[in-house]
């Protein structure tokens, strides 16, 4: 049915080679797997490397999802996130996106250290999701691409200078007619 | 009369060489297309203070005077500046030198006009004509001007306009200093262009620092021909530079009919962050604190720290003092609050742990993001287990079930991981159990840096010292009456305090292509316990013929074998290339038998079953038990990719196969009494995610178990959020959950039923599926008409028939303010005993909250928080409102 092992077709493989990886929380599990999961990929991380990828933000949330009778929470989902930014050259950003992860636990007001450990279970299972969710993103990123990406970029950046000068070409218009009134300058 | 153009004058050279001009006889003001007037206002209007709060629509209808330009003019990047209910914005037109950062004076003054006549004797110069002079960032126009060289100074007639960055202000006439900037103007209509904001007043001086007075002023935010609310004060004080405004003596009118007066009142003018008091919030009803109001201050202390001060007058318990403070900084953030009462409600004084002082303090910080040493502290404390329940900011969902008190420095080095942490709870309710304190904990979990053949060597190590005070005896209900706490229900084993030494090195051989992997792994776990064991326990456990062991230990080996294949194919998808992929995975798992009778659970509960269950090597939460196991798990997963990455879909099966009946279990629990620990095959575990794009989402689970037919849980979740439209958000859900293994504090035992109690030996006191979870969740905002919005949620349990919580209203939101009116019926827990069945009370009230954009944010925090709670996607709305 037209299914193939991955690699041995078309696509699959990183075409990303090298990368420079930065996150707010430096040592932080999630870049920690982030950085494992890439050089399992045959990704060289150095500061070099012509793009970085940032781990912008990185939060969990949560909110009941179901109540007890008397409207104490009973089932709470955990909604992890995490924010990446992709920088190419000039620290352009060239792309990026928040991907999500999503987990109910169960409360169980009598047994609260077996509950929280349950959702620090969970916590670790969803970081490992939002690693997962975001090399899929990465993998689809082929060097053209991110040419195309990269000009895209420096082309907006060049509009948004263009537009600075042409306001500030405005403002600097040369004035009429200046009269000093203001003797005490002339001195 | 004003002059109005330069035809209107009689010019020629003078013998000074200048210009000399004399204006001709009758100069009548041509009439311009403003003067035929609007339907809001008569064309009589000519003053400031006879448009009832309007803008003069004499100056120009169209009010172009004012910088406003209608919306279908606007350049998209305004458009995407401009509140979606203004019919258009002000515009700061782009002028020369506007940015001009250099003092008023030390520039030179340049001077435009048509005509220009020099008095050379006065040292005046007149100039008429599309007058425009420029000092600096400060531009003036006016048609007609006298520019005493002496002084310098500038008076100026007719259809005056004096700019600087940011402001306008419109007069009739003025007199401006130029080497200060110091002016005066009369009849005068100003706008702010970055808070969108106007006023007028007949006299408005703007002062050498920028700072405009207001003489009977006005201010508002609404639009130039509606006057829906206007400020009016006496003195009103206009601050670009800070970004605020202060009145005195003030008046808010509404359709020019005074409602409401303050003597003073401090409103920021701009977008930026100000310090001042913000909008207050008025209750009544709901609980026992009587009529409240809130009256919130804040402070704009630094770009990266704020705080808010929320005095709170509660007519039946007093004045409430609380205050939060935020920080964030490169490396850490965090917030800390306080609250205090001197509480004169004593309804609750011999209930065991009333206070009469009550009070609540609380500090959550991150810090040491960007270094190895990360530290971390949570903390909350409060002064009896009433306190969220008489004084908690929100009404009931989103009170805690427990307090954090925790403290932990983790080291992150580059094969491991050290941690130290204290970890104290507090409950807030007297119907629970006291749970276990970590105090301390300490763990160090890494790999070995070297990898013999690809061999992957682990280790995982904690030791754990668990504590708590077990309450002996009575305490006093709201009745008066005593009743035994629960924790005299816990028995035994189940009694005991203890430490924990635990040590895990594990052996993997992870074995990695692009198409798969194979990962075998063996563990050796090994836990000592040291306990001790108070005489209730020891004399229970004595009476029931259990042997009591205060150094129990266990070795258990642990051995699985992971793998997977990835198979992909390119497809199309609504006629776009997508990519499928197939993802078949087995996992084995072999876990020997061991006897964990004598161990006693600290931290530890069963886990209910999911399609997660399938890939963990415990079945259990932590190490108190370790799951015997002889198990295949098998699984499937497929995705539908983007060419960008997005998973648009996702479905994963699978099924664990048992070759042995599951043995351990949580204490006091035989698994022959439970047919799902002695199937052969686990529930199907269903996992679904449909994403059509950013906007809306399907997610679904179902753990159905074939053997016994039943369900064991499910859910559904439908969620809408419509990215060009804020007001659109719609949620479905469905959640249904009957496998939950718990402790029922009323019989000190686990147990795998949904009832509270025992409903087969005490059915009198038993609620019958109290812990099953079978509940819909609707909730919606969406647009009935255009600026109205429906607001409603409908939260209800089919295990006892009931609603939980459900609540209707309608927003109606325009250019310049909002309105929110919402009646909510909920269910809310304010504890009078141990047994549930007292503890809930239903709840009905009606939420009103009006904001006046411009002055200050949006509050009304008691209206919020259930609206944040109650609808997913709420806050996500409120982020990107204007």
């Amino acid at each position: 049915c037209g299914f193939h092992l991955r690699g041995t077709g078309q696509g699959g493989q990183f075409a990303i080679k090298e990368l420079d990886l930065s996150a707010r929380n430096a040592y932080g599990e999630t870049v920690r797997l982030l950085r494992e999961q890439l050089e399992a990929n045959h990704v060289k991380i150095h500061a070099g490397a012509p793009y970085e990828l940032v781990l912008v933000r990185e939060g969990q949330r949560q909110r009941i999802a179901s109540y007890t009778t008397s409207g104490r929470g009973s089932e709470y989902e955990l909604i992890s996130e995490l924010q990446y930014e992709l920088h190419g050259k000039q620290d352009l950003p060239l792309t990026g996106s928040t991907v999500t992860a999503r987990r109910v636990y169960m409360y169980d007001q009598n047994n609260i250290t077996g509950s929280n450990q349950q959702a620090k279970q969970l916590s670790d299972e969803m970081r490992n999701e939002l690693v997962q969710q975001t090399m899929m993103r990465l993998q689809q990123l082929t060097p053209s691409k991110l040419e195309q990406l990269q000009q895209k970029a420096e082309e907006q950046a060049r509009i948004e200078e263009q537009l600075q000068e042409q306001a500030d070409r405005q403002q600097n218009a040369p004035q009429q007619s200046p009269i000093d009134l203001l003797r005490q300058q002339q001195k | 009369t004003p002059l109005l153009a330069a035809e209107q004058y009689d010019c020629a050279a003078s013998s000074s060489g200048g210009w000399a001009c004399t204006p001709r006889t009758v100069a009548k003001a041509l009439p311009r297309p403003g003067e035929v007037g609007t339907p809001t206002q008569g064309p009589e209007a000519a003053l400031v203070t006879q448009t009832e709060g309007r803008a003069l629509a004499v100056r120009s209808a169209d009010f172009s005077h004012l910088d406003w330009v209608p919306r279908d003019r606007l350049t998209p990047a305004q458009l995407a500046e401009t509140a979606p209910y203004c019919s258009g914005a002000y515009i700061e037109p782009i002028r020369p030198g506007m940015d001009d950062k250099t003092p008023k004076g030390e520039e030179p003054t340049h001077v435009a006009s048509d005509v220009t006549r020099y008095d050379q004797e006065r040292e005046i110069v007149t100039v008429a004509g599309n007058v425009v002079v420029r000092q600096g960032s400060m531009q003036v126009e006016a048609d007609e001007a006298s520019l005493h060289q002496q002084d310098n100074r500038a008076d100026l007639k007719g259809n005056v306009k004096v700019r600087d960055n940011g402001s306008l202000v419109v007069g009739d006439s003025a007199t401006v200093q130029l080497d200060t900037g110091e002016a005066t103007m009369d009849n005068a209509e100003f706008v702010m262009h970055r808070g969108q904001t106007r006023g007028s007043a007949l006299n408005a001086h703007r002062e050498e620092s920028g700072i405009i007075r207001l003489k009977d002023g006005t201010y508002t935010r609404c639009e130039p021909n509606s006057n829906t609310w206007t400020l009016v004060g006496k003195d009103v004080v206009l601050n670009p530079d800070e970004g605020f405004g202060t009145g005195k003596n003030v008046t808010i009118r509404v359709k020019d009919v005074p409602v409401f007066y303050t003597p003073r009142i401090r409103f920021p003018i701009d977008d930026r962050r100000q310090s001042g008091f913000l909008t207050p919030t008025f209750r009544s009803g709901g609980n026992s604190s009587g009529f409240t109001v809130q009256a919130p201050y804040y402070f704009n202390l630094a770009p990266n720290y704020d705080a808010t001060l929320y005095p709170t007058i509660m007519t039946s318990r007093g004045l409430l003092l609380a205050g939060e403070g935020r920080y964030l900084t490169k490396s850490s953030e965090g917030q800390m609050g306080a609250a205090w009462l001197e509480d004169q409600n004593d309804k609750r004084k011999n209930q065991t742990g009333y206070e009469k002082t009550r009070w609540m303090y609380n500090w959550q910080h991150i810090g040491g993001l960007s270094s190895r040493l990360l530290a971390e502290v949570d903390y909350t404390d409060i002064s009896d287990p009433y306190y969220f329940q008489d004084l908690g900011n929100s009404m009931g969902t989103n009170r805690p079930n427990y307090l954090n008190q925790r403290g932990t420095l983790t080291w992150r080095g580059d094969t491991f991981n050290a941690r130290l942490n204290v970890h104290a709870l507090q409950r807030t309710a007297v119907a629970d159990i006291t749970p276990y304190d970590r105090l301390p904990q300490l763990t160090v979990d890494g790999a070995l840096p070297f990898q013999p053949g690809g061999m992957q060597f682990n280790y995982a190590t904690e030791y754990v010292y668990f504590q708590r005070s077990l309450k002996n005896g009575d305490f006093t209900n709201r009745y008066d009456q005593s009743q035994p706490w629960y924790d005299n229900n816990i028995k035994g084993l189940d009694r005991a305090d203890g430490q924990r030494a635990h040590l895990e090195p594990s052996a993997s051989l992870p074995l990695n292509w692009t198409w798969g992997y194979l990962k075998p792994s063996l563990k050796y776990a090994y836990t000592q316990y040291a306990l001790s064991l108070d005489n209730t326990g020891k004399e229970y456990m004595a009476l029931h013929n259990q042997n009591y062991d205060n150094s129990p230990n266990r070795g258990l080996p642990i051995a699985s074998l992971d793998g997977g294949l990835y198979f992909d194919r390119d497809t199309n998808w609504f006629g776009k290339p997508i990519r499928q992929t197939l993802e078949p995975r087995l996992y084995y798992l072999y876990v020997p038998y061991n006897n964990q009778k004598d161990i006693p659970v600290f931290d530890t509960g069963e886990n209910p079953f999911s399609y997660g269950t399938l890939w963990r090597d415990n079945r259990f939460s932590s190490k108190d038990r370790i799951g015997d196991a002889n198990q295949m798990s098998f699984g499937v997963t497929s995705r539908w990719i983007q060419a960008n990455g997005f998973e648009r879909q996702r479905i994963s099966l699978g099924e664990i196969v048992y070759f042995r009946d599951r043995k351990v279990q949580m204490p006091g629990m035989d698994y022959r009494d439970r047919k799902d620990a002695m199937s052969t095959v686990s529930p199907i575990a269903f996992d679904y995610l449909f994403r059509f794009n950013h906007e809306w989402r399907l997610t679904a689970d179902l753990n159905w178990d074939p053997e016994l037919k039943t369900t064991r849980s499910g859910s559904a979740m439908f969620h809408y959020q419509a990215s060009d439209n804020p007001n659109k958000i719609l949620n479905l859900g469905y959640r249904y959950r009957n496998d939950t293994v718990r402790y029922d504090p009323t019989t000190g035992t686990w147990q795998y039923s949904s009832d509270y109690g025992n409903c087969k030996t005490n059915p009198a006191s038993c609620i019958k599926d109290y812990y099953k979870v079978q509940q819909h969740d609707m909730s919606i905002i969406w647009p009935i008409v255009p600026q109205w919005n429906a607001i409603a949620r409908w939260q209800y349990d089919y295990a006892r028939n009931r609603t939980l919580e459900a609540f209707g209203g309608f927003e109606y939101d325009s250019c310049c303010w909002k309105l929110r009116v919402i009646n909510r019926y909920w269910m809310n827990y304010t504890e009078y005993g141990l047994n549930p069945n007292l503890n809930d009370r239903t709840n009905n009230g009606v939420f009103f909250q009006i904001v006046l954009k411009g002055l200050g944010d949006v509050m009304g925090n008691r209206v919020e928080s259930f609206l944040q709670q109650g609808i997913e996607g709420y806050t996500a709305r409120e982020e990107q409102a204007h």
